[in-house]
C-alpha cells in the first residue's frame, strides 16, 4: 500500500481534503477484505464438505451446480428466506447483537495479514499482539449469545466458549514470544522478511502449541466443546436461525481464514517463495489452503475431547510446553 | 488538517465513554452492566490509539476486554439466583450523596481551572514496543520486577485457594 507520505502528496496536488481520501480508501479496503473473506467462506464450506466426505469413503454434495459446487448459494437462499425467531424470553438486544459482534470480531483480524510484499490493509507495529487480543472480543459475543438465548443448552454453550478461549489465549500468546524474540519485532511483515529459514523449522515447539491451541481458540473439533452436538444440542447457537445463524457460520469461518493466513505468516514464511516477488500472493494461497486443508484433516479424523480433559491439555501441557519454548529459544539465542 | 479529524475522533469517543460509564452505573441489568463496561474499556483503548501508544491499547483490549469483562460474565452467569433479576438501584441516603456530589464536583473544576497542562512538544515515539521494553529492562528495573513478583504471588494464591476448594 501507499506510504502516508505519498498520500498526503496526492491529496495536496489533487486538492482532495485528506479526511475524504482517507475514509474512502478505509472503505474500499474493507469492501475489498471482505468480498476476499466472502469468496474465501464460498471455497472452503464447498472444500470441507469435500474433504469430509472423501474422510468419510462418501460423495458429498454432487446435485446443484457442477458436482454440486452450488451447493452452499442454495443453502444461503434458504438461511436467508427463513422467519427471524425469537425465543420467548429472550434477551432482545444480546440475542441481535451477539452474531454481529462476533462477524466484526472475526473480520477486523484479517486487517493486518499481510498476503504479499506491501499488500496488507494496516501494518501495524504491533500487529501480532493484535491478532491475538481481537479473538478475545468474540468471545463476548459468544457469552453474549449464550445467555441472550435464555436457553441452558446456549448457556452452556456460551460458558464453555469462553473458559475454553480465555485458557488457550494463554499458550497461544506465549507460544509466539520465540518468534518476536528471534525476529526482533510484532510487526507481521517484519517477521516475514526475517524468515529466510521457515520457523517452522527453528520454532517446532512453538509451531506445536501453536496449531494445537489455534484449533481450540477457532473452535474446531477436537475442540468443539462450545457447541458438542451429542451433548449440549448445538451450544451457544442452539436458538439461532436464518440470517442470524449464517452471521455465527460467516463468522466461525472467517475465524477459520484468519487463523489458517496467521500459521502462515508466522511459521510458513509467509509470501516468500521461489520466483519474482510477483509470485507472492500465490505462494501465500498455497501455503494457505495447505494449513486449512491440515485443520479440515484434524477435525474429520479425531473424536471431540471432554471439556475436563481440554482443560488438562490447555493448563498442564502446553503452557509448560510454551514456556519450555521461550526459555530454549533465549539460551540458544545468547550462546 | 488532521487536526479536524482526530478532533471529531476524541468527541466520538469521549461521548461513547462517559455515556457507556453512565449506562453501566445506573441499569438494572448486571448483565448488560458488564457488557457497558467492555464497551467503556473499548473507548478507552481507542484513546491510547489515538495517542499513538499502540502496545498500551493493544494491552488494554487483551487484559481488561478479554480478561476482566470475560471474568465478570461468568460471575454474573455462574450465580444463576442474578441472571435476569432487575435490580433496584433507590437513593437511601440522600444528603449525604448530595454533599459529597457537590463537594467532589467542585474540588474537579477548582483544579482543572488552576491547572497547567503541560504539552510535551516531542513527536511521539514510533515503535514503542521495543521502546517499552527497554525502559522495563534499564530505567525501570525495579517496579517491573516488583509487579512481576506481586502477579506470581497472586498466582500461586489462586492456585491454592482452588486447591482447598477442591479437596473437600
Amino acid at each position: 500500500m501507499l506510504t502516508s507520505v505519498e498520500l498526503v502528496e496526492f491529496a495536496a496536488k489533487n486538492g482532495i481534503p485528506i479526511w475524504a481520501l482517507d475514509a474512502s480508501i478505509a472503505l474500499v479496503l474493507a469492501l475489498a477484505v471482505f468480498s476476499l473473506c466472502g469468496l474465501g467462506v464460498i471455497v472452503l464450506v464447498y472444500m470441507e464438505r469435500k474433504v469430509s466426505a472423501d474422510i468419510q469413503l462418501r460423495l458429498g454434495p454432487t446435485h446443484v451446480g457442477p458436482r454440486g459446487s452450488l451447493q452452499l448459494i442454495a443453502d444461503m437462499i434458504k438461511l436467508l428466506s427463513k422467519e427471524d425467531v425469537f425465543p420467548k424470553h429472550a434477551d432482545r438486544w444480546l440475542f441481535r447483537l451477539a452474531p454481529a459482534l462476533v462477524f466484526i470480531a472475526a473480520f477486523v483480524g484479517l486487517m493486518v495479514i499481510p498476503i504479499g510484499p506491501r499488500l496488507v490493509v494496516q501494518d501495524l507495529s504491533v500487529g501480532l499482539l493484535y491478532v491475538l487480543a481481537i479473538p478475545s472480543i468474540a468471545v463476548a459475543g459468544l457469552i453474549m449469545a449464550g445467555f441472550g438465548s435464555y436457553n441452558k443448552y446456549a448457556m452452556m454453550g456460551g460458558l464453555r466458549a469462553a473458559a475454553q478461549m480465555v485458557s488457550y489465549e494463554v499458550p497461544r500468546a506465549l507460544s509466539v514470544i520465540g518468534i518476536v524474540m528471534l525476529a526482533g519485532s510484532a510487526k507481521l511483515s517484519t517477521i516475514v522478511d526475517a524468515q529466510g529459514f521457515w520457523y517452522i523449522f527453528l520454532q517446532p515447539i512453538g509451531f506445536m502449541v501453536f496449531l494445537v491451541s489455534t484449533l481450540a481458540e477457532i473452535n474446531r473439533v477436537p475442540f468443539d466443546m462450545p457447541e458438542a452436538e451429542s451433548e449440549l444440542v448445538h451450544g451457544y447457537s442452539t436458538e439461532y436461525s436464518g440470517m442470524r445463524y449464517a452471521f455465527f457460520l460467516f463468522g466461525e469461518y472467517i475465524a477459520l481464514i484468519s487463523a489458517a493466513a496467521l500459521t502462515v505468516v508466522l511459521f510458513l514464511g509467509g509470501w516468500h517463495g521461489p520466483g519474482p516477488e510477483l509470485l507472492g500472493p500465490i505462494w501465500f494461497a498455497i501455503k494457505f489452503f495447505g494449513v486449512v486443508f491440515v485443520i479440515m484433516w484434524v477435525r474429520w479424523t479425531l473424536p471431540r475431547f471432554r471439556i475436563d480433559q481440554v482443560m488438562d491439555l490447555g493448563w498442564k501441557v502446553l503452557l509448560p510446553l510454551a514456556l519450555l519454548n521461550i526459555l530454549i529459544t533465549g539460551i540458544v539465542m545468547s550462546i | 488538517m488532521n487536526d479536524i479529524i482526530s478532533h471529531v475522533i476524541f468527541f466520538a469517543l469521549a461521548i461513547l465513554a462517559v455515556s457507556s460509564a453512565v449506562l453501566v452505573v445506573t441499569g438494572r441489568n448486571l448483565f448488560h452492566a458488564a457488557m457497558f463496561l467492555g464497551l467503556y474499556l473499548l473507548s478507552i483503548a481507542g484513546y491510547y490509539f489515538l495517542l499513538k501508544a499502540d502496545l498500551v491499547g493493544m494491552m488494554q483490549v487483551f487484559v481488561y476486554v478479554g480478561g476482566v469483562v470475560v471474568v465478570l460474565l461468568f460471575g454474573i452467569m455462574l450465580t444463576a439466583q442474578l441472571t435476569n433479576v432487575r435490580l433496584t438501584s433507590a437513593l437511601e441516603q440522600r444528603w449525604v450523596t448530595i454533599v459529597s456530589l457537590v463537594s467532589l464536583v467542585g474540588l474537579l473544576v477548582f483544579v482543572a481551572k488552576d491547572t497547567v497542562f503541560k504539552v510535551s512538544q516531542l513527536s511521539p515515539v514510533e515503535d514503542t514496543t521495543s521502546f517499552i521494553g527497554k525502559m522495563f529492562m534499564t530505567d525501570y528495573i525495579l517496579p517491573f520486577e516488583v509487579i512481576s513478583v506481586l502477579l506470581l504471588a497472586a498466582l500461586i494464591g489462586a492456585v491454592i485457594i482452588a486447591r482447598e476448594e477442591g479437596g473437600k
